[in-house]
C-alpha cells in the first residue's frame, strides 16, 4: 500500500506516472538500498549518477536511499553505475544472453525455451537411467536469489542427485565452518550498526574499502571520531594507511593468522585483559587454550614467523583488550586460505575471551564478500546450508567428471571457468570430459563458451528476489525493467526441467512469491513476507524474523548463550600449519590475490560500464621495489608470472605496497585468468581454496 | 495539498535558469589557460524538455573522454605506445584517438577569480563558481598549468581539499581522490565521476576569469536529500 501511494508521483513536465521502487544494490555483501526512479519522463534526482533509457521507452535512475539504515544515502563506484548494468539494446549491454540456444554442428542456435527444455530434460533422463542420479551435477550461486536457488536445490533433492554446490564454497564457507565449529552456528553475528558504538574496530585481511565499501565508509568516519583503527594484512591498502594514522597496520607474512591470534591471546592472558566472568559463564575450553597460546605462543617466539615484531604484538593487543567494546571484522584474507576455519576460529577466540561477542559495537563477524541466499544463511547450515548439506563439492564433481562417472553439469549463475582454481585442468575437464553441459546466465561468457545449452536469465530489476547481506539484513529486489527478449528468472529452469522430468507435484509454484512461501516455512525467517518488505522499503529485517509480529533481530548471542548443546561457545587450541606450497629457489614467490574496487567478480558488469574500465584499464601484478630492482623489473614492463600450474603474462607495477617476497594481482579481471596461476589446496572442512597463497616465480620479459 | 508542492520542489529551478541565461562569450584577444583542449557546447537538460537519452549519450561520450585521459595520465610511468597497446584491450575506448582527448564545457557567467601574479605568489585561489554557494579553486600545478576545479566531491558533495605534494583533491568524508593533474579524474574511492572542471581564462593584463565549466556541480539539480524528504511525505499520505 505505501509503495503505490510512493508511486503516485507524477512528473510536472509529463501526465506520464513516474514510478518508485524500494530495491537493493546487485554486487556486494553490504546490500546498500536504492530508490529507483522510472518513468517516460523523468527529473534526474542526482547529478553524476547515470540516468539509462530502457527499450520500452522508460528512463531509469538508481538512487541511494537516504533512508535505508544500510546505507543512509551512501554508495560505492560499483552501485554507483547500477543502472548501467541494465539491458539497453543501444549500448554496451546489448550482448546480454536473450533467447536460449542449443549448441548444434558445434555452434550455439537459437532456439524455444519448450524445445531447449524439452531437450535437456530428455537428456538428463537418459544420464539417469543410464548411470544413475549421480551421474547428474548442480552447481549454482547462492546469492541470486533465495527463489532461484530453492528451485534448483528442489530439483536436486527429487533428482536424488548428492552433486549438488553453491559458489558459496569459493567464498564464505570458510566463515561459516569456523563460526559452526565455535558458536555452533553460521550466521553472521553482528550488526553494521555495531561499528557506531565500537572503540576498536579490527579489519583483519579485509580490504573493506574496496570489497564492503559502504561499510568502510562508516569504520573510515568512526575512525576519524576517534576510534582506533587496526589493520591486518599482507598488503598495505587504503584501510592500512588509515590504520597507520587512526590506530595499528600490522603488515604480516602470507598465512601466518592463526599465530598472529594465538600471540595476541597470549598478550591478553598474561597482561589480564580477558573478561574472567564471561568466560566462566559463557566459554567452554578455556584451561587448554590458556595453557596452549601460553607455552607456544609468545610473541616473541613467533615475531619471525609472522614478520611483526612482538612489540606491537602486544601493543595492539591490549589496544583490543583495552577497548570496550572491540569489534572484529574480518575479510578473505581469513577464508581464502588453506587453513580458513582455523583462522577463522583463531579470531573468534578473541572476541571470545575478551567478552566482546554479542555485545552492543563488540564483536566479531566476517564480512563476506557477496550477499547469500535467503534459504541459506547459514543460520541452519543443518538443513540446507553450505556445510553439512550432504553434498559433494564442486572439487569433487570435477574428479567425477575426470573419472567419467558424472556426465551432466547445470551451472547457473557461475563462472567455473573464471572462478575455480588451477583453470586450465578446470578447462580440460569441462571441454573434454563433460558430456553434458547447462549454462543459466546473463552474458555470453567463458563458461556459456563450452555449454551445450544455455538459458538466458532475468537480472537485477527484471526479477523479484530476496537475499541476505553481511548483517543478515533482508533484501528485497524489485521488478522495473523488461528482461531482454525471452530471457526470464533463474528458477524457471529447475522449476520447467523438474516438471518436463515427471515431478510436476513438487514445483507447486508460479511466481518467485510462491517459491518465497513455500521456502520459508518452519525456518526461522517464517516472519517475512514480500508485501512486508515492499512496504518497510526493504531494509528493515535482520534475521531471524520467526514471526510476522516479529521486526528481526540486530544481534545474535546478545544473552551469551550459543547454539552448541551445553549453551557455551567452544575456544579451540589451534597451532600455525604452514601455506601449502611454501616458496622454494624456483618459485621464491608467494602470489596473494585480491579484489579491486569497481572490479566486481569475475568482472561482467565491469567490462560493459566504461569508466570502470578506465579505472582499471588492465591487470596488474604488484611487485616490491627491491625484488623489481633485483629482477629489472619496472612498472608498466609486461612480466612473466609462472607456477608449477601455468603461466600467464602480465603488466608489473613496482610499489612498496607489498613486501618483499609477495605478488599480489586481481583475482577475477576479465581477460586476466589469474585461476591458471592458483593452487588446488583446499581447507579440509570448508573446502574452499587457497586463492591467497601459492608460490610463484617471475620474470622480466 | 503535498502533491502540489511535491510540482514544484520536482524543476529543477537552478539548472533550468542557468541555462536559460544568455552564454557569456569570450572575448577574442583574450587566452584560455589550464585545460588543453575543449570546446564550448551547451547541455540540454531534462527540465527544459530534451530527450534524456541525448543527455546521457552525451554523458557517455564525455566519460569516455574523462576515461581515455585518465587512462594515459594514470599510467604515466607507462611510455605512450604501452599504454595504448593496453587501451587496445578495451572495446569501449580502444576506437578512441588520443587527439580526441577534449572536455566540452557549458559557458557561464564570466567571473574574475584573482590575478596571474596572485596564483603565481600563493599558488590557490578560492571563489565561488557558477553559483556563490558553489566553492571552487584554481590552482597552479608542479609544471606551471593552471587548473580550476568545483571543489564539490561528486560522491556526496563534500568540499574537497587540495594535497599539493601528490597534486590530488582528496574529499574528507569517503576519501575519494582526484588527480589535479589530469582533469580532477577519479584515482581512488567511490566518487563516480570527475570533479567538474572549470575553463579559465586570461586577460592583457593579467586578470584570470572563470568562464565556464564541464558538468553540473553536485547539487545543481534536486538533490537526493530533498527529493526523499518528498518520499518521506509522500508515504505518510
Ligand atoms: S557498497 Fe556494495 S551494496 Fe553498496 S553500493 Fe557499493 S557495491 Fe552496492
Ligand atoms: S563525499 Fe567525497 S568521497 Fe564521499
Amino acid at each position: 500500500m505505501k509503495r503505490s501511494a510512493i508511486s503516485a508521483l507524477v512528473n510536472p513536465l509529463s501526465t506520464n506516472k513516474t514510478s518508485v521502487y524500494c530495491t537493493s544494490c546487485r554486487f556486494c555483501n553490504v546490500g546498500c538500498g536504492y530508490r529507483v526512479i522510472s518513468g517516460a519522463m523523468i527529473t534526474p534526482q542526482s547529478p553524476d549518477l547515470p540516468i539509462v533509457k530502457l527499450e520500452n521507452g522508460k528512463y531509469v535512475e538508481a538512487v541511494p536511499d537516504f533512508r535505508c539504515p544500510v546505507n543512509s544515502g551512501d554508495y560505492s563506484v560499483r552501485g554507483a553505475f547500477l543502472t548501467e548494468t541494465l539491458y539497453n539494446p543501444r549500448g554496451p549491454t546489448s550482448d546480454r544472453l536473450a533467447y536460449p540456444m542449443i549448441r548444434t554442428n558445434g555452434r550455439l542456435l537459437r532456439s524455444s525455451w519448450d524445445d531447449a527444455l524439452d531437450h535437456v530434460a530428455n537428456r538428463l533422463k537418459s544420464y539417469i537411467q543410464e548411470g544413475g542420479a549421480e551421474s547428474v551435477g548442480i552447481y549454482h550461486a547462492d546469492w541470486f536469489g533465495g527463489e532461484n536457488a530453492f528451485a534448483y536445490m528442489r530439483l536436486a533433492q527429487v533428482l536424488g542427485t548428492r552433486n549438488y554446490d553453491l559458489n558459496g564454497r569459493l567464498c564464505a564457507a570458510s566463515g561459516a565452518a569456523g563460526l559452526t565449529r565455535s558458536l555452533g552456528n553460521g550466521s553472521h553475528p553482528w550488526s553494521i550498526d555495531d561499528i557506531d558504538h565500537a572503540e576498536a574496530i579490527v579489519l583483519a585481511g579485509a580490504n573493506a574499502s574496496a570489497t564492503l565499501s559502504v561499510v568502510y565508509d562508516k569504520i573510515y568516519t568512526h575512525a576519524q571520531q576517534g576510534a582506533k583503527l587496526i589493520v591486518v594484512d599482507v598488503r598495505r591498502t587504503l584501510a592500512a594507511r588509515n590504520a597507520e594514522k587512526y590506530g595499528v597496520f600490522l603488515q604480516i607474512n602470507p598465512g601466518t593468522d592463526v599465530a598472529l591470534y594465538n600471540a595476541m591471546a597470549h598478550v591478553l592472558i598474561k597482561e589480564n585483559l580477558v573478561d574472567k566472568n564471561y568466560i566462566s559463564a559463557h566459554v567452554a575450553g578455556f584451561g587448554d587454550f590458556e595453557n596452549h597460546v601460553l607455552s607456544n605462543y609468545q610473541p616473541e617466539m613467533v615475531q619471525r614467523l609472522i614478520g611483526v615484531p612482538a612489540d606491537r604484538i602486544r601493543q595492539t593487543a591490549m589496544i583490543i583488550g583495552r577497548s570496550k567494546p572491540a569489534l572484529l571484522l574480518s575479510g578473505k584474507g581469513l577464508e581464502h586460505q588453506a587453513h580458513g576455519t582455523d583462522m577463522i576460529c583463531s579470531i573468534i577466540n578473541l572476541a571470545l575471551i575478551t567478552g566482546n561477542m554479542g555485545r552492543p559495537g563488540g564483536s566479531y563477524s566476517p564480512l563476506g564478500g557477496h550477499q547469500g541466499s535467503i534459504v541459506n544463511p547459514p543460520l541452519f547450515a543443518g538443513q540446507l546450508g553450505h556445510i553439512t548439506i550432504p553434498n559433494r563439492t564442486i572439487f569433487e564433481m570435477l574428479d567425477q567428471i575426470d573419472k567419467g562417472t558424472q556426465k551432466a553439469l547445470l551451472c547457473a549463475c557461475v563462472q567455473p571457468m573464471v572462478s575455480l582454481p588451477q583453470l586450465n585442468r578446470v578447462k580440460e575437464i569441462l571441454s573434454k570430459k563433460l558430456e553434458f553441459l547447462v549454462v543459466t546466465d546473463i552474458y555470453p561468457n567463458e563458461t556459456t563458451d563450452l555449454a551445450d545449452v544455455v538459458f538466458p536469465a532475468a537480472s537485477w530489476g527484471e526479477a523479484c528476489f530476496t537475499s541476505t547481506n553481511t548483517d543478515r539484513r533482508a533484501r528485497f529486489y524489485e521488478l522495473f525493467s523488461p528482461p531482454p527478449g525471452a530471457a526470464r528468472p533463474d528458477w524457471v529452469v529447475p522449476t520447467e526441467i523438474g516438471r518436463r522430468m515427471g515431478y510436476a507435484s513438487h514445483f507447486p509454484w508460479n511466481t518467485s512469491e510462491e517459491i518465497f512461501d513455500e521456502l520459508k516455512r518452519d525456518t526461522p525467517f517464517a516472519g517475512l513476507s514480500y508485501a512486508r518488505m515492499r512496504a518497510s522499503g526493504a531494509s528493515d529485517f535482520q534475521m531471524p524474523v520467526p514471526t510476522s509480529a516479529s521486526i528481526g533481530t540486530v544481534r545474535l548471542y546478545v544473552n551469551g548463550k550459543f547454539p552448541t548443546p551445553d549453551k557455551k561457545a567452544l575456544l579451540w587450541s589451534l597451532d600455525y600449519k604452514p601455506q601449502p606450497e611454501p616458496p622454494t629457489a624456483e618459485y621464491p614467490f608467494t602470489l596473494v590475490t585480491g579484489r579491486e574496487n569497481d572490479l566486481w567478480q569475475s568482472g561482467y558488469t565491469f567490462r560493459r560500464v566504461p569508466e570502470q574500465v578506465a579505472r582499471s584499464p588492465h591487470n596488474e601484478m604488484l611487485v616490491n621495489t627491491g625484488d623489481a630492482q633485483r629482477l629489472g623489473i619496472h612498472t608498466g614492463k609486461t612480466i612473466r608470472v609462472r607456477t608449477r600450474r601455468g603461466t600467464i603474462d602480465i603488466i608489473a607495477r613496482v610499489t612498496n605496497d607489498v613486501p618483499r617476497g609477495v605478488l599480489f594481482t586481481l583475482w577475477g579481471y576479465p581477460g586476466s585468468p589469474t585461476n591458471i596461476l592458483t593452487i588446488d589446496a583446499r581447507d579440509r572442512t570448508s573446502q574452499t581454496p587457497s586463492y591467497k597463497a601459492c608460490a610463484a616465480s617471475v620474470s622480466a620479459l | 495539498m503535498h502533491r502540489k508542492s511535491t510540482f514544484h520542489l520536482f524543476i529543477p529551478s537552478r539548472r533550468a535558469a542557468s541555462n536559460a541565461g544568455t552564454p557569456s562569450t569570450t572575448s577574442p584577444g583574450n587566452r584560455k589557460i589550464g585545460q588543453s583542449n575543449h570546446k564550448q557546447v551547451s547541455f540540454p537538460t531534462a527540465g527544459s524538455g530534451v530527450d534524456l537519452y541525448q543527455r546521457s549519450l552525451r554523458h557517455r561520450r564525455r566519460k569516455m573522454l574523462w576515461s581515455l585521459s585518465k587512462t594515459s595520465g594514470e599510467y604515466m610511468t607507462l611510455k605512450r605506445r604501452e599504454s595504448l597497446i593496453v587501451l587496445g584491450s578495451t572495446a569501449f575506448i580502444a576506437s578512441l584517438s588520443p587527439a580526441a582527448r577534449a572536455l566540452s564545457f557549458e559557458p557561464k557567467d564570466k567571473l574574475k577569480i584573482g590575478t596571474k601574479s596572485q596564483i603565481d605568489r600563493f599558488g590557490i585561489i578560492s571563489f565561488s563558481y557558477p553559483g556563490p554557494t558553489h566553492p571552487a579553486q584554481a590552482v597552479k600545478l608542479h609544471d606551471g598549468r593552471i587548473v580550476a576545479y568545483s571543489l564539490l566531491c561528486t560522491h556526496m558533495g563534500c568540499p574537497v581539499s587540495y594535497d599539493a605534494e601528490t597534486e590530488r583533491y582528496v574529499c574528507p568524508c569517503h576519501q575519494s581522490a582526484y588527480a589535479a593533474w589530469n582533469d580532477a579524474t577519479v584515482v581512488q574511492g567511490p566518487a563516480p565521476r570527475p570533479l567538474p572542471n572549470i575553463l579559465l581564462e586570461e586577460d592583457q593584463d593579467g586578470n584570470i576569469f572563470a568562464v565556464g565549466i564541464s558538468a553540473p556541480v553536485f547539487g545543481s539539480s534536486t538533490t537526493i536529500q530533498q527529493i526523499d524528504e518528498i518520499y518521506a511525505k509522500e508515504s505518510k499520505l
